[in-house]
């Protein structure tokens, strides 16, 4: 067996070597750009990936020939068939293909795709680069520095030799180091600290602890704060709670309190105090856009107010508030070159038996606090009946993503979908406003059916997909890349037709990846039998001419692996029509077979 | 006798078996034409199978000339007996078999035979097709239908929009190019494969013009087939069979790619002699052939 090792690595070596020869002086023709001193690194990566496709008829090819070789010697012993000697040379077989396999399969399923995604890094990067640099310049022109120093410290990422990065990182340095901290600077820069607060506004606190913060605020004739926490006590509170009696007398008293301040005195406290308790009265009855541009404009008119702790608190409070129904529009400046996936599409059903059709031109996402975001652009939503009729569609240039799990959404909402509990859903928000300044909005575009009612037509700001999150992401996954790994093919070839797709052709591709181990073994242990059938005779010297037959033998294995894969892939293609889901195993049950067949046609070789 | 019987017996298997795995792939392919995603598929079609057979059997001759040279590659003792089974099915299959195949075919074709099968448009997936992806969500009573076009092309204007359909109609058109889409969709063919057919295309068509053509013309064809039997001239090259039918295998194959370029490829314009050609080359494999069995000889 050592020699069958030694013969097959040596040509594997060979082959390894004649793959970067090609690449380093056949390929560096065409390169593309990439960033200095990485072309060798490229060019390397090139020449792995040639060689990782020429694996498996290497390996088959010198796998027969040094088995032609290996079986000189005691070949006569075979007079019967099923000989001893024949089941030792058939262990030896099997030991060889099994590893042989190991790497083919290796090589083919892992490695390659990894090599390739490297690939893709390296020409992408001087692009990334170059994209960075000028948002960053501009941001820098706009005198947004937050925003340029964070394009050019990812800049500095990808090469951190780069003059331009440093130049803008250096440039919005200075200016924030310059700039006086205010609150409004702290908001700026938390811009994408967002934390989803209309939860964790009373995540920690239960009913009594609440009322205790509302009646030490009403002490110190803080009505503002007396009301607020009184206001949360009852949202979280029910009617059997103890101090639930005590919250809707301190909450109504606060207001009072609030309402019966005296109107005639102008100080500039009292005016702080006016405008302060307005905004706080639209937070109250729920409009948190109106809240939250007051509060804006309370601590724009003068910076001693914008030090004010209700001003400061409650603008975080209507700000998180905002934020969990509506997106600011500038988060989406600038974030299309940095999509991970394009022109995503799918269709989903709801549990009544109406369908949506969904596209979505180009998918960002992001890492905000811990949570993943996504920005959808150009996202587009048809809805339909489930005849087939239409009923309306949603466009709208940007929309936000988020995923929660079901459960934090309301038992109503709840109800529509069939998942668990505990599954995450993507909650789709479809209206931006301005950040600063009150007056821009940018909302959704709705479209209805001649055969809606004006009553029926609803303008809701917000859409939860009928799929889980993780099903979504599979589906983001397939769009981006043409060939899929096994994992998410699992995922989503067993229900592609929920979604639009054609089962017949992501199951296929699914099968052919699982089987191609069985595959070859059957073709590696065929071999055997060709080899047997071509042994050298007994006295026979290996003759150096017939190394010449190592590459010729490769090229005329892989044809036939060619050939033979597609006819295979085509007969899984009808299997899994004919059969549907049950494919996997009719095939696998066929190859089975098929090795079992190929075993014994070799163990009833004899020497004739 | 012996001999002379298992040659027999491999060719006619061979033959059969070749052609019944070609005629299969054959029909899979054109029943996909009839596929709709998500319907169960119907497996056996006549029809499909049959125009199989007649576009498959020359491929099958080929492979079944081919398994019998192996055989006198391995089984090298009975030199003359060997020799001229080889040239007997060689004649056989050029003059019988494949001329019987053109003739079966044309017979075939004159029949009328009904329709293959109706194809219609199916809802609820996606197909992409006219630069952008269609999707139906209702076929109506009078046959037009309801659904969405995205556009991801820019072929309506501006990429990225997305249309409603309202009560279009299909028309014929539309439904060969659907059935099209799916074929090719679904099953990626190799860049080798896809030439390889090619190549079988081109030759098949010119032989069938050059039976058509007369006698004579037939018989400037058959060059070819005088070609491809001098590549077994190879078979005594070297002293390891599987180096000879190695050997012998990539000579046809360069004989063959040789053939094609004068149809279709560089030689185009010498296409007229193309037998003077191949018969010049068959002289000289025979030759050497020969010279190589005088020195390599035989010996058991």
């Amino acid at each position: 067996m050592k020699k069958i090792f030694g013969i097959c690595f040596s040509y594997f070596a060979v082959g390894f070597v004649a793959c970067i020869c090609i690449s380093f002086f056949l390929l560096n023709k065409s390169v593309p750009a990439l960033l200095p001193g990485k072309t060798p690194v490229y060019l390397f990566l090139q020449s792995l990936l040639l060689f990782f496709r020429i694996v498996p008829p290497l390996l088959a090819s010198v796998f027969l020939i040094s088995l032609a070789i290996y079986f000189k010697s005691n070949s006569e012993k075979a007079q019967m068939r099923f000989s001893p000697v024949m089941a030792g040379h058939f262990k030896t077989v099997m030991i060889v293909s099994i590893i042989f396999v190991f790497i083919m399969t290796l090589t083919q399923q892992v490695f390659t795709p990894v090599v390739k995604r490297q690939t893709e890094n390296l020409t992408r990067a001087p692009i990334l680069l170059e994209e960075y640099i000028t948002q960053g310049n501009a941001c820098l022109e706009e005198e947004n520095y937050s925003l340029a120093l964070r394009y050019g410290a990812q800049a500095f990422k990808i090469n951190p030799e780069n003059k331009d990065a440093q130049t803008i990182i250096d440039s919005a340095n200075a200016v924030l180091k310059a700039m006086e901290p205010s609150p409004l600077l702290a908001l700026e820069n938390e811009k994408n600290d967002m934390v989803f607060r209309a939860h964790s506004e009373t995540e920690n606190e239960t009913v009594t602890s609440l009322m205790k913060k509302a009646r030490a605020a009403a002490e110190t004739g803080n009505w503002l704060n007396a009301h607020y926490f009184s206001e949360l006590a009852l949202a979280i509170g029910d009617e059997k709670d103890v101090n639930f009696e005590e919250a809707k007398r301190l909450s109504s008293h606060a207001w009072n309190n609030l309402q019966a301040a005296p109107v005639a005195m102008k100080t500039k406290d009292q005016e702080l105090f006016e405008k302060k308790k307005d905004a706080y009265r639209s937070l109250s009855a729920g409009d948190n856009i109106d809240a939250y541009y007051k509060f804006l404009e309370i601590s724009y008119e003068d910076a001693a107010w914008s030090y004010d702790p209700d001003v400061k608190q409650f603008l975080e409070v209507a700000r998180a508030r905002v934020e969990s129904q509506h997106f600011f529009i500038d988060e989406t400046d600038r974030i299309e070159s940095f999509e991970s996936s394009s022109d995503v599409y799918f269709s989903a059903n709801h549990k009544d038996g109406n369908f949506d059709v969904v596209f979505i031109r180009g998918v960002t996402p992001m890492a905000q606090s811990g949570k993943m975001v996504q920005y959808l652009r150009g996202f587009s939503l048809y809805s339909f009946d489930n005849s087939g009729n239409f009923v309306k569609s949603i466009k709208v240039p940007y929309a936000k993503m988020i995923s929660y799990p079901l459960e934090s959404f309301g038992k109503e909402i709840q109800q529509d979908f069939s998942f668990e509990k505990k599954d995450n859903v993507p909650f789709i928000m479809l209206e931006s406003i301005d950040r600063n300044h009150r007056g821009k909005i940018i909302s959704p575009e709705y479209e209805y059916s001649e055969f809606i009612s004006d009553t029926e037509k609803r303008t809701e700001k917000y859409v939860i997909l009928p799929v889980t999150t993780e099903d979504f992401n599979t589906i983001l996954e397939s769009s981006s890349e043409s060939s899929m790994n096994v994992n998410s093919l699992l995922k989503i070839a067993p229900k592609a037709d929920k979604f639009g797709f054609s089962k017949e052709i992501l199951g296929a591709s699914l099968i052919e990846k699982i089987t191609y181990p069985l595959f070859m073994m059957i073709m590696l242990i065929f071999f055997a039998s060709v080899a047997w059938n071509f042994r050298l005779k007994e006295s026979e010297l290996f003759k150096f001419i017939w190394i010449f037959m190592l590459p010729v033998g490769t090229i005329i294995v892989d044809f036939l692996f060619q050939a033979v894969l597609a006819v295979s892939e085509l007969f899984i293609y009808v299997l899994i029509g004919v059969t549907g889901n049950a494919a996997i195993f009719v095939e696998t049950g066929i190859l089975i077979t098929a090795l079992v067949l190929v075993s014994v046609f070799f163990l009833c070789r004899k020497s004739s | 006798m012996k001999v002379v019987f298992s040659f027999a017996a491999y060719y006619f298997l061979t033959l059969l078996t070749s052609l019944i795995i070609s005629a299969g792939v054959f029909m899979v392919v054109s029943d996909l034409t009839l596929l709709v995603a998500g319907q169960s598929l119907t497996f056996f079609n006549l029809n499909f199978f049959l125009q199989g057979i007649f576009y498959s059997a020359p491929f099958a001759v080929f492979l079944a000339l081919g398994i019998l040279i192996l055989y006198s590659i391995v089984h090298r003792e009975k030199v003359i007996l060997n020799l001229f089974s080889v040239i007997f099915f060689f004649i056989f299959s050029w003059l019988l078999v494949i001329p019987g195949n053109f003739i079966l075919k044309e017979k075939y074709e004159q029949h009328e035979h009904s329709p293959a099968g109706k194809l219609f448009v199916q809802t609820g997936n996606f197909f992409y097709e006219d630069g952008g992806v269609y999707y139906f969500s209702k076929i109506e009573a009078n046959g037009t239908l309801d659904g969405v076009f995205i556009d991801l092309t820019g072929i309506t204007g501006e990429a990225g929009t997305i249309t409603r359909l309202d009560n279009i109609s299909l028309d014929e058109n539309f439904i060969d190019r659907y059935a099209e889409n799916l074929i090719h969709t679904s099953i990626k063919v190799p860049s080798f494969l896809m030439f390889g057919i090619q190549v079988y295309t081109t030759l098949c068509e010119n032989a069938l013009a050059a039976w058509n053509n007369g006698v004579l013309s037939w018989l400037m064809f058959i060059s070819f087939a005088l070609l491809l039997f001098s590549c077994s001239a190879f078979k005594n090259i070297s002293s390891w069979a599987l180096a000879d039918f190695i050997v012998v295998a990539t000579v046809s194959l360069l004989a063959v790619l040789l053939n094609y370029n004068f149809y279709d490829g560089i030689f185009v314009q010498y296409a007229d002699y193309l037998w003077l050609v191949n018969s010049a080359v068959s002289l000289l494999f025979i030759i050497t052939g020969i010279v190589l069995y005088q020195v390599k000889g035989r010996k058991l």
